[in-house]
Parts: C-alpha cells; structure tokens; sequence
C-alpha cells in the first residue's frame, strides 16, 4: 500500500464514519430452543423460577447474536480461509461493507452496556453505527482499528442493551 | 467482596454451538486453513462466561444496569479450562447499597489471563 493508497484510504475511512443502519428487526423472536442452545454453548445455567412461562433467562448479550446473515449468505468466519477472500465485502451489525482489502480480522474486545433483560417472545431490532475508523501502521504493515455501535431494543422500543465492538483488519 | 468464579472447560462441541461448525471459530479442518493449529474460542463465547459470574454474583438487577467492557488477550482452544476472577477497584456508596467497579477475567489452566476487563455493576444492601 502506497503513500497515496494511504491518504485515499484515509479519505475513505472518514466518510464512513457515522454511516449508520436505519432500525432493523430480527428475522425472529427470542426463541427457546435457540436460547438453549446458546446457553448450552456458554454453559450459562442461570434460572428464575418466577419468570413465565419459562424459567430459562435469556442471556445477557443473547440479543447481540439474534442477526443472522441472510439464507445463502457465507459464513463471514469463513472467508478468512476462502483464499479468494479479499475482504472488500465484510459489513459489520449491518452496516454497509467497509471496501478495505484486508483479509484477516482480529477481534479487538467489545463494551455492552445493559439495559433491560430479553425474554422469550421480545422481538429484537438493533440500529447501527460507525463510531470510529483509524488507520495504523503495526508491525506487519497496516491495520485499520473500526469501533461500531449496536442498540438492540424490544418490542415495546425499550433499549435492551448497547454494544461498542472493535474489530481489527490487517 | 466475593464473586461467583465460574470453572469451565472448552469443548469443540460448544464452539460450534456459538459460532458455528464451519469456521475457524467450531471447526478444526477451517482452523489449519487459517494457519492455526487448532480452533479458537470466539469473543463473545468467552464474555459469556464472565456475564455469567457477574449475574450470578449481582442477581438479576445486572440485566438493567451492569456495565461490561472486554479485551481478549490470547487464544483459547478446545480442551482448555478456564477460570473467572475479579476484584474491587471502587465502590460508591448509594441509598440501597452501592455502584461497584470491578477488574475481571479470564485465566486458563496455565494461570495466564486470557481476557480481562472491567465490570460496573449495582450491588443491592451493606
């Protein structure tokens, strides 16, 4: 990457801060049997026997993993390995792709802030934010450091949680 | 003060149950593509098990009013075990008990932390 390419670069990853997702809903509701699955997969074992009409609580960042990718769509894990990745069609929460030609993505740590529990049968929907994008020099060449928000609200338009990711493209 | 520490041991099975079984993050054949000698447990896999500890040591109110703020620091594979800590960095007193800051982590079977962070959360009574 030239000296050029970095200033265009740059030019580029400014703009596309603030970009941000109108409100965009669930394909379904907080559903059991998923709730299940993902508590078994964190090994969350948490129950309130006074919730109905189940005992199962929703865990905290469950709503987080509500977005799937479309029917069809490829695993965004995977094009780290498909080798004719060439990053340039990675979106993150949503939002429009980043056109950065960087394949590997590292996952830099996450914020949530916690507002209200989910529960079975809450629809979720989530907006979306570009907060910040930088452009650094690592050891091994560039690094591009982008910070995105998620509110994720219920049914009621009550805020469930906010989440701030970093993720990291090299 | 005293938290609820959670011990788990990581399986392949969970990792593909989080992430799905065709990626880097639940499949070991996708890992080697990927330069990597074997899985490696997904982010929010690994917070999910220090909300854990944070739920269970501040009870439900954690759900509306906690706070969770992560960094992960090295790899975690199949097979590894980990364990969750935390100590006191502030507590400010309230009418009801007190808004409470927190380091937290992760530490594996070596005793090296591979997630740490800070935690806020309200703690009800003295």
């Amino acid at each position: 990457m030239t000296t050029t390419d970095d200033g265009e670069l740059l030019d580029y990853l400014q703009r596309m801060i603030g970009v941000r997702t109108p409100r965009m809903t669930a394909l379904h509701p907080v559903e059991s049997s998923e709730v299940r699955r993902f508590r078994q997969a964190t090994l969350f074992e948490m129950l309130d026997p006074e919730s109905e009409p189940d005992p199962v609580v929703v865990p905290l960042a469950f709503p987080v993993h509500m977005f799937r990718r479309p029917l069809n769509a490829p695993d965004p894990l995977a094009l780290m390995t498909d080798p004719d990745c060439d990053g340039m069609d990675r979106d993150f929460n949503g939002l429009p792709a980043l056109k950065v030609p960087m394949k590997r993505l590292l996952n830099g740590g996450y914020r949530y802030r916690f507002s209200k529990r989910a529960r079975i049968g809450d629809t979720v929907s989530r907006e979306a934010r570009y907060v910040d994008i930088r452009l650094k020099q690592g050891r091994s060449g560039p690094m591009v450091f982008v910070e995105y928000e998620g509110v994720y609200f219920n049914g009621e338009g009550e805020t469930l949680l906010s989440s701030t990711n970093t993720m990291i493209l090299r | 003060m005293k938290l609820a520490s959670v011990v788990r041991r990581i399986e392949l099975e969970d990792m593909a149950l989080y992430a799905g079984g065709d990626n880097l993050h639940g499949n070991a054949e996708a890992a080697r593509a990927a330069g990597l000698s074997a899985p490696i447990v997904q982010g929010g896999q690994l917070g999910g098990y220090l909300h854990e500890m944070l739920v269970a040591t501040f009870g439900m109110p954690f759900f509306s009013t906690g706070e969770v703020s992560l960094t992960f620091l090295k790899t975690v594979k199949p097979g590894d075990t980990l364990t969750s800590g935390g100590t006191l960095t502030k507590e400010v007193p309230t009418d009801d008990g007190a808004v409470v800051d927190l380091d937290i982590w992760l530490t594996n079977q070596n005793g090296e932390k591979v997630v740490v962070g800070r935690a806020r959360a309200q703690r009800k009574g003295p």
